[in-house]
């Protein structure tokens, strides 16, 4: 019986992976159910960003001077060690998917408010807690996308935040 | 005649070693996941799909920081005993339940930064659960036909939806990747950068690979390796010029079952 139940489940695993590669209303229904992640999705690098995105904050100070922009997670020099090792792929990986679902939302519908987002408040909370000007009131955030190695295009302005408290 | 024992210790042996790997890279970003961190689960916990909800408070337990250190000192234990158990077929499918439970754990942990390695890992560990949760020959099989159908199920999809998307009909979508500071690396795309023909040739061989894929659980051992030996040097190359290190062994540990069930088939 045990047997029986397995193949039942391996089966219907499968035929719910096959689905869930589909852009339909099951498909989107069935992985919005899907609180584990275990349909997989494997459109690796179907709409690949030929960008960088890179992540800057600065502090706003007590007599309204700006402090300078600081970019949290630059990209870092690619070693024949990280194909073993690479703890921050993680980390940038994740700030590439809020911030490209930052993007995706705000191309969706220009006049929806980000500031309640998950993908905005998740980039704000990391960087609330980044290391501030000791007298900074306030932090803003912005997000600047920059054309590759070998491409001469000017860093252009994605996105910039609402300033918001930095808790003391 | 293939050894169901060997192929299911090389499929949990190679998908052991990149998980393992992956929960250390987990424990090296420690910071990460406290309140503050990119991972906070205070932040993650607040997605409609788990706030006030009874899984949100579940997975709470054990995701929340500190909790989460121990939940992956408690993965990384249960990666470490897995082959002995395999190998002495005793407690597997205790083990692997460990394995599972914390697998899908960490997938509710963060709506980001996960990858198609997690996702495949969560492919094998799961089946091989289902497979040896019974522990008979026919579930084992099927728990690596299983497998084996959800590699090619992966490697045609990539292949398909590139086919179909604007970015890969230009030609240019591999110099495209390898110059940017996230997924690329300079001398690669120095090297790709003014020879147009190569980096097209390159991008559509890439997706007619993938597409051919499947043809490796027809046509088994022999001829099949010419896929799985593509596959292998693919993610090793995408491993040292891209970063993405765990695709190779969540990947890679597919191609034993692979092997098998195309014996199977065969037989």
């Amino acid at each position: 019986m045990w047997t029986a139940a397995s193949l039942a489940l391996l089966a219907i695993w499968f035929g719910l992976s096959i689905l869930a590669q589909f852009d339909n209303t099951a498909s989107r229904a069935a992985r919005s159910r899907d609180a584990f992640s275990l349909l997989p999705r494997w459109t690796f690098f179907a709409h690949p960003g030929f960008s960088d995105y890179h992540l800057m904050y600065r502090d706003l100070l007590p007599d309204n001077s700006l402090a300078a922009w600081r970019e949290i997670l630059p990209a870092d020099k690619r070693t024949l060690g990280k194909a073993l090792w690479n703890p921050d792929k993680r980390c940038r990986k994740a700030l590439f998917d809020t911030v490209d679902l930052l993007i995706q939302l705000r191309k969706k519908d220009p006049q929806q408010p980000l500031a309640s987002t998950m993908p905005y408040l998740t980039i704000l909370n990391y960087v609330i807690s980044q290391r501030h000007a000791p007298q900074a009131t306030s932090t803003q955030f912005m997000v600047v996308r920059t054309g590759g190695f070998l491409t001469d295009s000017k860093p252009r302005l994605i996105f910039r935040s609402d300033w918001h408290s930095v808790a003391r | 005649m293939m050894s169901r024992e060997l192929v299911l210790l090389g499929v949990a042996g190679l998908v052991t070693v990149g998980a393992t790997i992956s929960t250390l890279e987990w424990l090296a970003n420690w910071r990460q996941l406290k309140a503050g961190g990119l991972f906070s689960w205070q932040v993650a916990e607040s997605r409609p799909a788990l706030a006030g909800t009874l899984l949100g408070k579940l997975a709470g337990a054990f995701l929340a920081y500190p909790n989460i250190l121990g939940l992956l000192a408690l993965r990384l234990i249960a990666l470490l005993a897995l082959l002995p158990a395999i190998a002495s077929g005793r407690f597997v499918a205790w083990i692997l339940g460990v394995v599972v439970a914390t697998t899908v754990l960490l997938n509710v942990r963060s709506p980001y930064g996960m990858d198609g390695s997690d996702q495949m890992a969560t492919q094998v560990f799961g089946a091989l659960f289902l497979g040896f949760l019974p522990g008979t020959d026919f579930a084992l099989d099927a728990a690596l036909c299983y497998i084996a159908l959800q590699a090619c199920l992966s490697y045609a999809t990539a292949g398909l939806v590139k086919v179909i998307s604007p970015y890969w009909h230009r030609g240019d979508a591999l110099f495209g990747i390898f110059n940017t500071r996230t997924f690329g690396h300079p001398a690669v795309a120095r090297f790709l950068h003014g020879r147009p023909g190569l980096t097209r040739m390159l991008s559509w061989g890439v997706v007619a690979a993938e597409l051919a894929f499947p043809l490796s659980l027809i046509l088994g051992y022999p001829y099949g390796l010419v896929f799985l030996g593509w596959g292998v040097f693919f993610h090793a190359a995408n491993a040292l010029v891209m970063g993405i290190n765990s695709f190779f062994w969540s990947f890679v540990a597919t191609y034993p079952a692979i092997l098998y069930c195309a014996w199977l088939l065969r037989t």
